[in-house]
Formats: C-alpha cells, structure tokens, sequence
C-alpha cells in the first residue's frame, strides 16, 4: 500500500512539473481573435485589458514573460493612446531581450514615440 | 595535225575553264536567302536553327546499357547510392541521425532571434495562416529562441505593408537582418489543414524552411504531412472567465496544428535561452521528410 501511494504521489508530483520556458495562459485564443477579427478601439481596450496578466504576472521556467509580449502590450497600448507606457513597455522588451534592440528602435521611430 | 593540235588546245581550255569554275563556286561566299532573318526581326520570333546531326542506329543491347548507365550516373548525382534491400530497411529502421549532423549550420551560426513571415496558406482554410503563426511563434519561444512579435506582423500584414512567404524569395533574406535585426527567417508554405466531413481524421501539409540573414544559407528545412485521428480533442483552450472564446469548430483544426509544430520542432536546436542550449547535439532528429500520424481510434 505504502509503495502505491508513493508510486502515485511521483507521479502527480511529474505530472504538475511543466518543462515550458513561459506560461502563455490565453495567449492563442486572443492572438488568433485578434488576427481574425477587425477590433475597434472599444474592442482594443477590453483587448489589453485581457492580454495584461501574460506581462504582469509570469510564470514558467523563466519568470519572464514570453518573448514579444511587452512589445505587443506596448503596441496595444500605443493604439489606446497611452504613448508614455506603450514607450515603457517597448524599452521593457529591450531589456529583457537584448536580441529585439534593432526591431525595438525601428518601431518606436516608425510609432514616432 | 594542225587540226589535232587546235581541239587538244579547245579541249584543255574547257577543262581548265571549268577547274576554274569549281574553284570561283567554292571560296566566293554564296548568297544566303535572309527573308527569314528578316521576317524574324521584324515578328520578334524565334528562328528555328537547323543542326545537323548524325543518327547512329543502336542494338536494343546497347540502348539498355546506355539507360542502365544514365540511372547509374543520376541515382549518384542524387546521392541515392544505397542497394534497394537497404534503402527498404531504412524506410521501416530509420538509422539515427544527431542533430549535429542534420543542422550543422544551426549550431555554427547560433542564430538568436527568429522572424516568422507570414505563412503562404494553399490550402482551403481561410485561417490556417494565423493558426500556424501563433502556433509555431509559441514552439520556437519554448525552444529558447526569441521570435519577432507575431501579434505586430500579423496587424502589417492586415495593413498590406508586410509581404508574405509566397512573395518573398529566399536570397532577399539579408534585408531583415538590417531591418528587424533577426538572425534567421522562416517562410512556412501550407498545402492543407482539413477534415472532411465523412471523417474523424484531420489533415495538415505544411513545408518549413529556416534561413540564415546572414550567410542566406538553408538552416533547417521540413515538410510534414500530419494526421491526428482521435475522439480525444488536440487541444484544450484556457478556459478562464475573462477571454475570447474559439469556435468550436475552428478548435480541432488549431489543436491539430498546435500538435503537428511540437512535432515538427521537436527535434529542433534549443536556442540560447533554453538551459541544454547547444547541450543537444548528439540528440536524435527526424528526417527531412517526416510523416506523423496519431491514431488512437476506440477499437
């Protein structure tokens, strides 16, 4: 009985261990809305409203979040208006990512930020 | 004899007259008809050229060896030098392959950053594009690489100012490097992604190829025919109050897709963000052409 339980504990125990690098929660069911779907600004809103907790609070492996995420939260919130915070969260990406420096800077000049 | 004398002279002077003739035809160049040069120029068609050629009649014995020796010479240009025997026990024992021989550019060139341009979709499903961008951007981030945001190319391309892989060519790769400073680009061609209504079977064609900014050199290079045929659903969608909620239809065919990348990736080089980062060389990998099937059907 004893060796069961912890047979089966173990298991569990493997089973809630994930191997993934970041915790993307809804990240495809609001991806593939928005690539499908024509938002308007109301839509936007309620949008990054949703997208928030894939920045702010991450998980996985890494304790980050995924890459791209802060450029695209600081996209959406560019397309709201909140042009200070969508700079914060572009620059963010730059720090986290070193590698997204070039594509970074282009955008934020693109955006005239 | 007087007589004699003039028709010898008569005669030698016709013969040399026509030594002479002979020789006049042969160096004074003839005149060549040009109407077709002509009518060619002015039509812009092409003349035809007339080669002369000299056919030479074979026996059936020699034409068979001149086949079997043309077989010979392509079956070596192609690199297939293995007896049939092999080639057949490779095909059920695939022999292992490490990945550093499959992707030596990979791990020679270390590329980072990965931009993903949008998938040139030949298939019937309108939203397969967007199906395999999302999917394949979340693979190659596990796998420690850093993508270029998808949710930014996909809003270019609604804007029609971001080309996708069907018009973009393989060797104006270098141009990305300067302006989205990504080490290597991927263009993904899909050929389907469906399920037929007869069927429980769904089917997904799609062609992978990774290139280097830099040198413009392939770095990896897949075509994956996968079929996921199960009662199980593919996929189980973030069911959490606050989201979007997927189509139910649409949720087999993003599972499916979301299945075929870990397996089409999963042989693929960790990137420098994933601990076992340049760790897995001696690691197997799949072959170039790969065929996955999950059939797990109640008996």
């Amino acid at each position: 009985m004893k060796k069961l339980l912890i047979i089966v504990f173990s298991l569990l125990f493997l089973a809630s261990c994930s191997n993934e690098l970041y915790k993307y929660y809804d990240y495809d069911n609001l991806l593939y809305t928005y690539g499908t779907n024509d938002f308007s600004e109301k839509e936007i809103k309620r949008f990054s409203r949703k997208y928030t907790r894939i920045v702010e609070s991450p998980k996985g492996k890494r304790k980050l979040p995924p890459p791209g995420a802060c450029a695209e939260y600081g996209y959406l919130l560019y397309l709201q208006g909140k042009t200070e915070e969508a700079k914060e969260y572009l620059i963010k990406e730059t720090v986290i990512y070193p590698e997204s420096q070039t594509y970074i800077n282009a955008l934020i000049k693109s955006l005239e930020l | 004899m007087k007589k004699a004398l003039i028709l010898i002279a008569i005669i030698t002077l016709f013969i040399s007259c026509d030594v002479a003739k002979k020789i006049i035809d042969k160096n004074i160049p003839q005149d060549v008809d040009q109407t077709q040069d002509v009518i060619a120029e002015i039509t812009g068609e092409k003349k035809d050229i007339v080669v002369d050629t000299n056919v030479t009649l074979l026996t059936k014995k020699e034409i068979k060896k001149i086949k079997k020796d043309r077989e010979r010479e392509d079956k070596i240009a192609r690199g297939d030098t293995l007896s049939f025997i092999k080639k057949k026990y490779y095909q059920f024992f695939p022999k292992r392959e490490d990945r550093i021989v499959s992707y030596p550019k990979i791990y020679s060139e270390k590329p980072k950053s990965i931009l993903l341009i949008y998938p040139w979709n030949r298939s019937k499903n309108q939203n397969a594009s967007e199906m395999y961008l999302i999917n394949i951007s979340k693979e190659l981030s596990q796998r420690g690489y850093y993508v270029i945001p998808t949710m930014i190319s996909l809003e270019k391309h609604k804007q029609d100012t971001m080309f996708s892989a069907k018009y973009t060519k393989g060797d104006e790769v270098r141009k990305y490097k300067e302006e989205f400073g990504a080490d290597a680009v991927m263009f993904v061609t899909i050929y389907s992604l469906n399920k037929p209504w007869w069927s429980t079977n769904i089917n997904s064609v799609a062609e992978y190829t990774l290139f280097s900014t830099t040198t413009t050199d392939t770095l990896f290079y897949r075509r994956a025919d996968f079929n996921y045929d199960s009662p199980i659903p593919p996929y189980k969608p973030d069911k959490s109050k606050d989201t979007y909620e997927m189509d139910q239809r649409t949720i087999p065919l993003f599972g499916t897709c979301f299945q075929m990348q870990r397996s089409v990736f999963m042989d693929f080089p960790y990137g420098p963000y994933h601990k076992n980062y340049l760790k897995d060389q001696e690691k197997f990998s799949y072959q170039r052409e790969m065929r996955y099937k999950i059939d797990a059907r109640p008996s």
